[in-house]
């Protein structure tokens, strides 16, 4: 080999050799230092430690250089530094910072490291900002109804009993997070996603970060997100902007599959909750919508943009939890969003559910159910009454016909045998 | 066999069996003993801040004084104080300026910067025989009060209890306890006498274990090459004491650290970080199956040695689903007996951890990085 060639050989490894010391350090980070808590701007309760350290969650010998810091109460659960969840005291929709050891942070009002969090309405959906913090979000006053919050001491008692990890020392948080794994997503859209969620049966690796896509909404045949702001046409979840009429896949690569997501618990019978049956039981899920009464071609959704313009395109949408629903708590019942496809909601009892309905269909209830070429009910004389009277009204309320897993088995006469999906 | 070959073959096996005697201190016995305590009208005697043998130059100035039990000149800060080398004969624990962690200190590190101040109070252990060592802290997890720690007697870690320092290590200098390991003659088995102090581990009351020859002055984890103390260590399944471990040993002080109803959590969350507790019970699929061998970062201790142990063949391994006793959480996996550069006598920088310090967490913690 020549001397020439021999030097190019050594100067081809010494660039190589250079550019790996340039290479960000965060190629090499691990989960933790990755996470939102491990991270340069992560976990800083007390002085002296590096932004990130564990001492700012746990103290390993439940104290500190001989004395306990702030806050007092000896030794916790995972060497934390207060009680991991307080199951027999918090209330629910009242909890107080002591209920539970995220709260400590995640919370306006804690003196530790107060974090703001808005709700998923306002950092993806475009709503104006609500709640400031993940407690807030819990402690949301409800207009009419309660329950439009997770149940944490339904979620601690549900886990214990289905994931073998979870024990009674464990914070229902960690349910769906795992506080040592858990991303900022909303800052990084990137492929794989910088996702905060864990499945509960796979708490020990994020869900929704798959290189191939295959735990976000994009795995789904057609996913289109909603609008956070219909004007500009900007879609969830990070308001980039997608005209109407394109097929939009793009959206749902920065998405996590919330369907897969929330139904690691939500298949099954929940407290009182309805088991949700998105793969098979649910339009708004997979199951392919249905055409009636002699439909030729018009199998619409009689919807709303950016659905109404691709929707002939497409045999079903499949939808996110998270278009409808915030994770945490809402003002509205059942954890309905304040804001969805880009409009406001204002949903403070059952009565009131076509004002999330109406924020992707048509609100001319009328038409959509008799006059339309797919109309499913014949609008004839003298039957009004079979569904209009009594508590049924005008227009009828969406929730006696439309929710998950329901079919149109209320309806007195024109009942579809075997009754059809309505939702 | 006449007598000729007899005798030989007595002082063949005598020399085939050198270690018999590692456990002593060799040299001149003036080094450390004085017969008058005096030498031309002069004391021969120092208080343990005083005047040391082994370094140059000496750094700490001390009185004469009257004489000191033992016949011997120095405390244990005097010989104990110096600067360590290969192949050095005493183990220095004091090293005066020059005292490079991992470099130049031994495995329990070196009193240097808890003398040296700037949060010195906890970067090591307060011992009182060290001139200008803060006596602020008391023992954190126990009863100690501040200002009684000494090196041995009734308040220290070595030597049998005994409220003199140096009564308490009487024999441990030149007793013949002790023995070589049948694999490595390099190193010896202490069994953790409580009456002999030279068949304790580092004159430790009751502690076993296996010293390196070095001390650790040159250390390697690996397995072929096994050059560090290995350490005594117990699986428990409850929070009660156990004695005979070298984290029992640190919990006479440090106790609420180690066992006590609801102390540590054992069976249920952890309340403090578990110590003798064996990290190969944990599951397959836990982090701690990334603990597959001896760090000496953050080393383990073991449930059972000999002199017949042979620790080229250990299989330091956590996270197995079921105890193989090698892989023993310890005081020693976080912390140094004697002192660090790091709050906390931690082995490594734990508090500017993440940036520039180091996440020795993660020795155990593999996925915490």
């Amino acid at each position: 080999m020549s001397y020439n060639k021999k030097l190019k050989i050594l100067s081809l490894i010494g660039a190589i050799f250079s550019l790996c010391l340039l290479m960000p350090d965060l190629l090499w980070a691990g989960e933790y230092l990755n996470s939102a808590h491990g991270s340069s701007a992560g976990a800083q309760r007390l002085t002296g430690y590096a932004t990130g350290n564990c001492a700012h969650c746990h103290e390993m010998h439940a104290s500190i250089a001989g004395s306990e810091p702030d806050p007092l109460g000896g030794p916790s659960p995972y060497t934390l530094f207060a009680t991991n969840f307080n199951s027999g005291t918090s209330l629910p929709g009242s909890y107080l910072v002591a209920d539970n050891f995220c709260f400590y942070c995640h919370s306006a009002s804690t003196s530790v490291q107060p974090v703001a969090n808005k709700d998923y309405s306002a950092t993806f959906g475009g709503a104006a900002t609500g709640v400031q913090s993940i407690m807030d979000a819990f402690n949301q006053p409800s207009s009419a109804e309660p329950n439009s919050y997770h149940d944490l001491a339904g979620i601690h008692t549900f886990a214990e009993g289905k994931f073998p990890w979870y024990s009674a020392d464990s914070n229902p948080c960690n349910a769906c997070h795992n506080p040592h794994m858990a991303r900022k997503n909303y800052e990084d859209f990137l492929t794989p996603l910088s996702s905060a969620i864990s499945k509960p049966s796979d708490h020990f690796n994020l869900w929704g970060d798959s290189e191939d896509n295959t735990e976000t909404m994009a795995t789904y045949s057609r996913y289109e997100a909603p609008y956070s702001d219909p004007i500009s046409k900007k879609r969830e979840p990070d308001g980039a902007s997608v005209s109407d009429g394109v097929v939009n896949t793009g959206q749902g690569w920065k998405t996590p599959d919330y369907a897969g997501f929330c139904l690691d618990c939500h298949q099954y019978a929940v407290g009182s909750l309805l088991v949700i049956n998105w793969g098979s039981g649910d339009k708004h899920g997979v199951v392919a919508r249905d055409a009636l009464v002699g439909a030729t071609s018009d199998t619409s959704l009689d919807g709303r943009n950016p659905y109404e313009a691709v929707d002939h395109s497409t045999d079903n949408f499949v939808l996110s939890c998270l278009d409808c629903h915030e994770p945490h708590g809402s003002p509205n019942i059942m954890l309905l969003r304040r804001q969805v496809n880009g409009e406001s909601v204002d949903v403070t009892s059952l009565d009131s559910m076509a004002n999330l309905c109406a924020r992707c269909h048509s609100s001319n209830w009328e038409y959509i159910h008799h006059l339309s070429e797919d109309h499913p009910y014949v609008k004839q004389a003298g039957q009004c009454n079979d569904c209009h009277a009594g508590d049924g009204g005008f227009p009828i309320f969406c929730g006696k016909c439309h929710f998950h897993g329901s079919d149109d088995s209320w309806v007195p006469i024109q009942k579809t045998t075997p009754p059809r999906k309505t939702f | 066999m006449g007598l000729k070959k007899l005798i030989w073959i007595w002082v063949a096996a005598l020399l085939g069996a050198p270690g018999l005697s590692l456990a002593k201190v060799s040299g001149p016995c003036v080094d450390c003993h004085t017969m008058h305590n005096s030498q031309g009208g002069v004391s021969m005697s120092y208080l343990d801040s005083g005047e040391t043998p082994f370094s140059s130059p000496n750094v700490i100035v001390g009185d004469d004084v009257a004489p000191n039990q033992a016949l011997v000149r120095y405390g244990c800060v005097g010989c104990h104080t110096g600067t360590n080398s290969l192949g050095g004969a005493v183990p220095f624990v004091f090293g005066p300026l020059t005292a490079e962690y991992g470099t130049n200190t031994l495995a329990g590190g070196d009193f240097r910067w808890v003398f040296d101040g700037l949060d010195g109070s906890t970067k090591g252990h307060n011992v009182i025989d060290l001139p200008g060592v803060p006596s602020d802290m008391a023992a954190p997890g126990g009863a100690m009060g501040a200002g009684l720690l000494t090196c041995a007697g009734l308040n220290g870690c070595h030597g049998d209890g005994s409220d003199d320092q140096f009564v308490s290590i009487a024999g441990g200098h030149h007793g013949s306890g002790g023995s070589t390991l049948l694999t490595d003659t390099t190193k010896i088995y202490t069994s953790g006498s409580t009456a002999d102090m030279s068949d304790a581990f580092r004159m430790l009351s009751g502690i076993k274990g296996i010293e390196d020859d070095d001390w650790e002055y040159t250390a390697n984890g690996t397995k072929i090459s096994a050059d560090h103390n290995l350490y005594s260590g117990a699986h428990r399944s409850n929070e009660n004491l156990i004695t005979g471990t070298i984290s029992a040993l640190c919990a006479k002080c440090h106790g609420d650290f180690h066992n006590g109803t609801g102390s540590i959590g054992i069976g249920s969350a952890w309340l403090r970080h578990p110590i003798d507790f064996d990290m190969s019970t944990l599951a397959v699929s836990s982090e701690y199956d990334g603990y597959d061998a001896y760090s000496m970062e953050a080393p383990v201790a073991v449930s059972s040695m000999s002199s017949a142990t042979d620790l080229t063949a250990i299989d330091h391994l956590g996270g197995r689903g079921a105890a193989n006793g090698n892989a023993i959480v310890m005081c020693l996996s976080c912390h140094r007996a004697h002192g660090s550069p790091y709050g906390g006598i931690l082995r490594w920088d734990y508090k500017n951890w993440p940036g520039t310090g180091t996440n020795g967490c993660a020795i155990c913690h593999t996925t915490k990085n």
